[in-house]
């Protein structure tokens, strides 16, 4: 269990431990169900806005303020001024290769067991 | 940063159906035919091959790595295309008998976020520290994932 628990936590001999306080923070930013769908769309497009991801999401601009406050709290989003806009992008970071996965991976399943759901009921 | 994160999915449903029928659901490779990918080949017993192709062109080639009847199945699987480099993954699906049905579990984690050190893993089909791995990773998904 030891070496599960260094792998799913931290990032390795080489990380440190600020490195391991990255990681904890990355994982606890990405334990909320909301937060996650802000990474899936952010990760669809180079730059995006508040505003947007709302249009995109079952919640309110403000929620999504705090979300991206949050993530980039975990050094998972950066912000970018451009004229009176703050826009959104998810930072290049040995972590995104690991969230991308996550994300796509995670869609795949929840599509496949919504047809399994369905398959079993006919 | 020597070494990436584990990157594990954890997902779960519930169907209303009973354990035996949710087997058949997750271990048939025709009934795995209507929900996990468009055709599929598997050898539902330890070190038994599978295959599972989808309409779009997605092919991934698999190997069973455990098999407890009525309880769960894992599998290693990757891309048949050698050039797709999204790696070799660990895909787990555990059943539980929950109130009005079976819980159908999936947790599906990179091998390699699964390597201790440069240790091999060991052969398909062979008692291994999966279970226990996965036991404790499915822990950690809960924790973190749920």
């Amino acid at each position: 269990m030891p070496d599960v628990v260094g792998g799913a936590s931290g990032l390795g001999a080489g990380g440190g431990h600020d490195a391991d306080l990255l990681a904890g923070a990355v994982f606890a930013a990405l334990a909320d169900p909301t937060r996650r769908a802000v990474v899936r769309e952010l990760s669809r497009q180079p730059t995006t806005t508040a505003t947007a991801l709302a249009a995109e999401l079952p919640i309110s601009r403000q929620a999504v303020a705090k979300h991206l406050n949050l993530l980039a709290g975990a050094g998972l989003v950066a912000t970018e001024r451009a004229g009176r806009e703050t826009r959104y992008r998810l930072t290049p970071d040995p972590l995104e290769q690991a969230v991308r996965w996550m994300t796509e991976v995670g869609g795949q399943w929840d599509r496949r067991l919504e047809r399994l759901r369905r398959h079993v009921a006919e | 940063m020597t070494a990436e994160p584990a990157a594990a999915v954890h997902r779960s449903v519930v169907l209303p159906v009973s354990r035996e029928h949710a087997w058949r659901a997750v271990t048939d490779p025709d009934q795995l035919a209507c929900w996990l990918a468009d055709d599929v080949e598997l050898e539902p017993r330890a070190g038994g091959a599978a295959r599972f192709r989808w309409d779009d062109g997605g092919d991934r080639v698999g190997v069973v790595d455990e098999l407890t009847e009525q309880r769960r199945i894992a599998f290693r699987w990757q891309a048949a295309d050698a050039d797709d480099d999204t790696g070799e993954s660990l895909v787990e699906l555990t059943l539980d008998d929950v109130e009005g049905g079976t819980r159908v579990s999936v947790v599906e984690v990179r091998t390699d976020a699964l390597r201790s050190g440069d240790a091999e893993l060991t052969p398909a089909g062979t008692p291994t520290a999966w279970t226990q791995r996965m036991g404790a990773l499915a822990a950690c998904s809960l924790c973190a994932w749920a």
